[in-house]
């Protein structure tokens, strides 16, 4: 019983967090970091 | 792809230290409304970074999902802010053809690297353009952080209000003396 709880409130949690972090994805926060690969990707190709 | 991870993760390590195991436990009372939504819209984006067609397509999709996820879950704290955020980001998007204006002034800072105005970075919503250029430019990735980190990413003024949403939204769940009872809203 005190086994399901637990995993009850990890699972519980685990989607908060998720659907938290892609709403920040999808709210427009910047996705990638590290610009300056990007860039220098891109000035590649 | 790490900066939203380590961004939520640093708000919830402060909120752990804060409230300890019963602010996890009180965030697994948490109760988000039709959070498929934000999914949908996340996938969108995605899409969006990757393949770079359908800009102002996503774009409406992703404002239409999440416009109905906030108002949903309108009741709970910081909601409000996050909402705020994503109008102003959306707002400048819109403006832009969908893309998220990035200054060379700003991208100079991140990169030693010149990139031509107008060119859209790979991988990335955002595409450069002066101030000139640029429709609502201040409220494009401008601010960079101070030191190591300040090549890292570049934010915008709605990054904040986001950010600063979900932390209230985190912070307030975490740290309740007692669970409120939130009525079911669309369910």
């Amino acid at each position: 019983m005190k086994n399901h709880t637990v995993r009850h409130v990890i699972a519980r949690c685990l989607m908060a967090i998720g659907i938290l972090l892609l709403l920040l994805l999808a709210g427009g926060a910047p996705h990638f970091e590290t610009f300056d690969a990007i860039i220098k990707s891109s000035l590649g190709a | 792809m790490l900066v939203l991870p380590i961004t939520l993760g640093v708000i919830l390590f402060i909120c752990t230290c804060c409230f300890g195991r019963a602010g996890w436990r009180r965030l697994a009372s948490l109760e988000l409304h039709r959070g498929r939504l934000v999914v949908l819209a996340g996938l969108a984006q995605l899409v969006h970074v990757f393949t770079g067609q359908s800009r102002f397509f996503l774009l409406i999709l992703t404002i239409i999902s999440l416009g109905i996820f906030g108002w949903l879950n309108r009741q709970l704290p910081g909601i409000w802010l996050v909402a705020l955020g994503i109008a102003l980001n959306f707002a400048v998007m819109g403006a832009n053809q969908g893309a998220m204006p990035i200054s060379p002034t700003t991208l100079a800072h991140m990169s030693a690297d010149q990139v031509e105005v107008g060119s859209a970075l790979p991988l990335s919503k955002n595409t450069v353009l002066d101030d000139k250029t640029a429709a609502l430019p201040w409220l494009g990735d401008r601010l960079v952080m101070p030191g190591p980190f300040g090549s890292a990413v570049a934010w915008s003024i709605g990054d904040l209000a986001l950010i600063g949403g979900v932390s209230r939204l985190l912070w307030v769940t975490m740290g309740r003396t007692r669970l409120n009872h939130h009525p079911k809203v669309g369910a």
